[in-house]
């Protein structure tokens, strides 16, 4: 057991205008060293309670906290040895930039030739030293990460908790900061843990990502992984913009049945469904194409031009509506008949009834 | 063009009305202070003999002044008494401000039982005034022996603390807890990051408190008076001004111009804790930024 940070079985309940809540319920998460890990889920999930949970500012129902292999239920969070940089950055508005990241080294009563050290390197690291006389009124949103950052950085914890730390920024600058965040990741080699809920944030940034969602970790793993082959229809219709179609079918022979519409079975699950079998057909937007010989007949329903492509939300019967993404320039009208194919080998099914993936039950029956 | 003279007209009659008003309000809050400034510096010792021309001092007499620094009244003395009440309003301050702000803090932050009920009966209590305890006071605590500093501390310090522990809950409110849990992850227990953040970003409510505590008890005659009376050497000013002056000639009004001396010098230490108390509120204020809202 080499997890340098693992939640086991962990359940929180909160009380909200005297109705329970329960945030989290039995999660597991084990996590390596020096891994980059992003915990992704819907706004009101329990996020931040995980990361208050890890630094132990708050206490799990139920359940336990390793750090570094050692049970740490009963350490108050100055022994936790983990760093946080908060949403909000949490600057203190009293004191200035230099004073701010030298606060954890002045609390462990670091000497002043050493704290002068430490700061001015984590400083000239993040591009802020030209800042340290500053007050935090004087600061922009990217500066004031930065002394977050920097703050989180400065006493060396080799677990650094962050929550949404990019969400307050300028699209702009977000981008420059996550590329930098992920340089600093593979320069110190740090254990981050990193909870959004911003995807792209999430496919972008992490070595393993976690989706929350009803209070337990649904998937995890490398990000592209799970985009590629979500492992229950949720996961699949969560993760990705546009999320991935979720369409009802039915199995016939060596093709799926969508509508009155035939649709080849790919290779794969071949050996896994029986004729007559319901399914749900799980394709990511960008995976159908639009052309004069598709399969599937449907009529244009809304257009919405992002400029690079375009997503054209196709109507296929009263219940049904595939997204599809279109990279050429061709306007299409409301109402307009459009045919579209699907690209099968890039097709996921899920049982009608479960939502888990075929392929992910079948592996399950082997390993045993 | 008639529009726009009108306008500026009325522009200028709400600028004569609004100044003329305001210097009325400050003639009448001013002409008191200027009036037991100047009472101060004269040698008459009643009030009906100071005249609308004597408002301009013609001489300055440093009798009332002298008296108050030279005269031994039962042991005691007049710069006694005004240290004694420089420790006992000292003292409320910063009892109270300790108390205020853990009361706030515990019913801003954590989990207490029954936190609303104690909230709002905090806030009731309140509107009473608290002289109207100074008999049941006097009658518990001299039961406990405690007709003392200790006790007139313990007397004082709810009455401050009480009103201000409800603006504490209020201001602490309005601070991101994220400031604690920081500090608190970068190694402070919850009561180092209570005193070394929470305190630092609550200093108006800090101020305002100590303000409040100091100026209640320094001022305060009622209550000291039916406790300390008998040891002259523990009397606080407030006791102390109001012997020297009335004492002075027993068979007419009392000395209007020492108890004018004794004002201003009372005054003095109030008047910087102002200025002081003044200052850390604005500064505090103006740097309430560095959380991106």
């Amino acid at each position: 057991m080499m997890d340098y940070v693992k939640l086991e079985d962990i359940w929180k309940e909160y009380e909200e205008k005297k109705r329970k809540v329960q945030v989290l319920r039995g999660l597991n998460l084990e996590i390596e060293k020096g891994e980059f890990v992003v915990i992704l889920g819907p706004t009101g999930e329990g996020k931040t309670t995980i990361l208050k949970i890890i630094a132990g500012l708050l206490r799990q129902d139920k359940g336990h906290v390793y750090l570094r292999g050692e049970l740490v239920d009963d350490l108050p969070p100055k022994d936790r040895r983990v760093a946080m940089v908060p949403q909000n950055y949490a600057i203190y508005p009293f004191m200035s930039v230099y004073d701010n990241i030298a606060f954890p080294l002045r609390v462990m009563h670091s000497s002043k030739e050493e704290i002068r050290k430490r700061v001015l390197e984590v400083a000239k690291m993040l591009r802020i030293d030209n800042l340290l006389e500053r007050k935090p009124s004087q600061l922009s949103g990217g500066q004031m990460q930065r002394v977050a950052i920097a703050r989180a950085l400065v006493k060396e914890a080799d677990i650094i908790l962050m929550d949404e730390p990019l969400s307050n920024l300028d699209a702009q600058v977000r981008v420059v900061a996550r590329e930098e965040l992920k340089q600093l990741q593979r320069d110190l080699n740090p254990t981050i843990i990193y909870v959004t809920h911003d995807q792209v944030e999430a496919l972008s940034l992490a070595t393993k990502v976690a989706i929350l969602h009803n209070g337990v970790v649904q998937a995890y793993g490398d990000p592209m992984e799970i985009y590629k082959r979500p492992n229950s229809a949720w996961v699949g219709s969560f993760l990705g913009n546009p999320p991935m179609n979720i369409i009802r079918g039915e199995i016939e022979g060596d093709s799926i049945i969508i509508d009155n519409y035939r649709v080849a079975l790919p290779e794969e699950y071949k050996n896994l469904v029986k004729s007559g079998q319901k399914v749900l057909v799980g394709v990511r937007p960008e995976d159908i194409e639009i052309r004069d010989d598709g399969e599937i007949e449907g009529m244009v329903e809304m257009v919405e031009d992002l400029g690079p492509y375009s997503i054209i939300h196709l109507k296929i019967n009263e219940e049904t509506t595939i997204r599809v993404i279109e990279k050429s320039l061709s306007r299409r009208e409301r109402g307009e008949k459009v045919r579209i194919s699907i690209d099968t080998s890039k097709v996921v099914l899920f049982d009608a009834s479960s939502e888990r993936n075929l392929l992910e039950q079948y592996e399950k029956v082997k390993k045993k | 063009m008639m529009q726009i003279k009108k306008y500026r007209l009325f522009k200028i009659l709400r600028l004569v009305i609004s100044y003329a008003v305001l210097i009325i309000m400050a003639a009448f809050s001013i002409f008191p202070l200027y009036y037991v400034f100047v009472t101060s510096f004269s040698n008459a010792p009643n009030l009906i003999s100071l005249a609308v021309s004597d408002l301009l001092p013609k001489h300055i007499y440093f009798t009332a002044y002298e008296y108050l620094f030279t005269t031994n009244l039962y042991g005691g003395s007049f710069p006694l008494w005004i240290r004694n009440s420089l420790i006992l309003a000292g003292s409320t301050a910063i009892i109270s401000v300790l108390l205020a702000l853990i009361t706030g803090y515990a019913l801003s932050r954590l989990n207490v039982p029954a936190k609303k009920i104690l909230a709002t009966f905090i806030y009731i209590v309140t509107f009473f005034p608290y002289t109207a305890s100074a008999v049941p006071l006097y009658l518990l605590f001299a039961k406990f022996h405690l007709l003392n500093y200790i006790g007139l501390i313990l007397a004082y310090t709810p009455g401050t603390s009480i009103f201000a522990a409800f603006i504490a809950k209020l201001s602490i409110d309005s601070i991101p807890a994220s400031y604690e849990e920081i500090a608190m992850i970068d190694g402070l227990s919850r009561f180092g990051a209570f005193l070394r953040i929470v305190m630092r970003l609550a200093l108006p409510v800090v101020a305002l408190t100590a303000l409040l505590g100091f100026s209640g008890t320094y001022l305060d005659f009622a209550l000291a008076y039916s406790f300390l009376l008998p040891n002259v050497k523990e009397w606080t000013a407030t006791i102390g001004l109001y012997y020297m002056a009335g004492l002075l000639n027993q068979a007419s009004a009392p000395a209007y111009n020492i108890f004018a001396a004794g004002a201003v010098i009372m005054g003095i230490p109030l008047m910087a804790l102002f200025i002081v108390s003044q200052r850390m509120m604005t500064r505090a204020y103006s740097n309430l930024a560095g959380v991106k809202q």
